[in-house]
């Protein structure tokens, strides 16, 4: 406990000056979904390490576990971030009990999770005062930070040490100039910093994301690009114009945002896509003899690939394409229905007028 | 019944879509195998037999 106390801190005039409010605005400034408790690992084992060192190096059983635990459920990708906190979080139970935590402990025992929570919203490399819209937040590394108000100063009375240790109190007892003059941020300047400050693995392309919570910005799509995209996909595997996708781009675009905002994630274009494609008639049609170990494409291919380099009008490829993908016809076989098209013969068997007509046809073709 | 040879066809003639080919000879289904190899075969026309392409 400092030399001060509450009752000097909280100055009516001060406290105007500094930008206190008591209003019901937002107390926090990010939300990380907790890990669900699945109960106890069955695969670690409770074994109690006798207190030496820390828990990292007396037990790295249960702290290799903590470790994989806290990068699966909180995305961490170093494991650097995370020793420090489970160290503490484990130590916080040796003093209360006596011995190291077990896994299960750690988890369901101690703070760790809250801990972690503050690791993952990259709040501790935040100053340790800051304000937002003009509320004034001191920031713990440990817990987060917490709007500063008379009900946290009387309850966490060693707050007001840390006030004094980050200058933001003089040891006159008043509050500093430093205090009025700290970083200040909009909330969408804060949810940007806290997005490029936090450790943990984000889902990459496409799109940013904000430091999470109600003021999470949408995801930014290039339209034009994504039509593009789908249009080609769409040509690829069903080997015909599309028809209406922007309207699918615009789903995929309202699928994706919804999904990340409620999930955190990306959402695939291409696996979106191939889903709608997959659904349609025209696709159950190419696609039913296609053996399981090829790809849409790569079975398409080998029928373009046969009835290609006979060179016909695309209308005649197209048609001996889409039949030989539906009965899977073999490429020797489809290669000599190909051959006996009409088109082949006058191209290949025809009287010298009909091949000189044809050659005319090729130049104008060329020309035009 | 349609007469094929009256019908250009799909495809320049070419009945390359089988589909098509079905469609306008109204092949029924236990005429499929039947008319698959015809049509492999290059060949056009129902009616109990196939006429050569042109």
């Amino acid at each position: 406990m400092g030399l001060l106390t509450p009752t000097i801190l909280l100055d009516p005039g001060l406290i105007d000056a500094v930008g206190f409010q008591n209003d019901d605005a937002p107390t926090t400034l990010f939300e990380i979904t907790a890990p669900e408790e699945d109960g106890p690992d069955p695969f670690v084992p409770d074994s109690p390490f006798v207190p030496s060192g820390s828990w990292s190096s007396a037990d790295p059983f249960n702290y290799n576990a903590a470790v994989d635990w806290a990068k699966n459920s909180f995305g961490f990708t170093s494991t650097t971030d995370i020793k420090g906190r489970l160290n503490l979080a484990a130590a916080n139970f040796l003093s209360e009990n006596g011995r190291w935590p077990t896994f299960t402990e750690l988890v369901q025992g101690t703070n760790v999770v809250g801990y972690l929570q503050t690791l993952a919203s990259g709040t501790p490399l935040l100053p340790p005062m800051f304000r937002v819209d003009g509320r004034v937040w001191v920031n713990d590394p440990l817990t987060g930070p917490q709007v500063l108000s008379e009900g946290i100063l009387n309850q966490d009375p060693g707050l007001i040490d840390q006030l004094l240790e980050s200058g933001a109190l003089n040891n006159s007892g008043v509050i500093s100039e430093q205090f009025i003059n700290v970083p200040a941020w909009s909330t969408p300047e804060i949810q940007q910093i806290l997005a490029s400050l936090s450790p943990v693995r984000r889902s990459g392309g496409g799109g940013r994301r904000g430091g999470g919570g109600g003021g999470r910005t949408q995801l930014v799509f290039d339209r034009d690009q994504l039509v593009r995209q789908a249009s080609d996909f769409h040509r690829e595997l069903l080997f015909e114009d599309p028809t209406g996708v922007e309207a699918v781009v615009d789903e995929y675009m309202n699928e994706a945002n919804s999904f990340w905002m409620t999930e955190g994630g990306q959402k695939d274009f291409q696996t979106f896509l191939l889903g709608r494609l997959e659904a349609t008639s025209r696709y159950k049609e190419l696609y039913r003899n296609k053996p399981d170990f090829m790809s849409a494409p790569e079975y398409l291919n080998q029928f373009i690939g046969t009835v290609g380099r006979f060179g016909l009008s695309s209308d005649t490829t197209r048609g001996l394409v889409e039949t030989g993908a539906r009965f899977n016809i073999s490429q020797a076989a489809l290669a000599e229905r190909t051959e006996r098209t009409r088109e082949n013969r006058l191209r290949t068997q025809g009287t010298f007028s009909q091949k000189f007509a044809n050659q005319l046809n090729q130049l104008g073709a060329l020309g035009r | 019944m349609p007469d094929p040879f009256k019908c250009d066809g799909c495809h320049s003639g070419d009945w390359a879509d089988f589909d098509h080919f079905c469609d306008v000879l109204d092949v029924q289904t236990h005429e499929l195998a039947q008319a698959f190899a015809a049509w492999l075969g290059g060949k056009i026309g129902w009616d109990g037999e196939y006429g050569e392409v042109a």
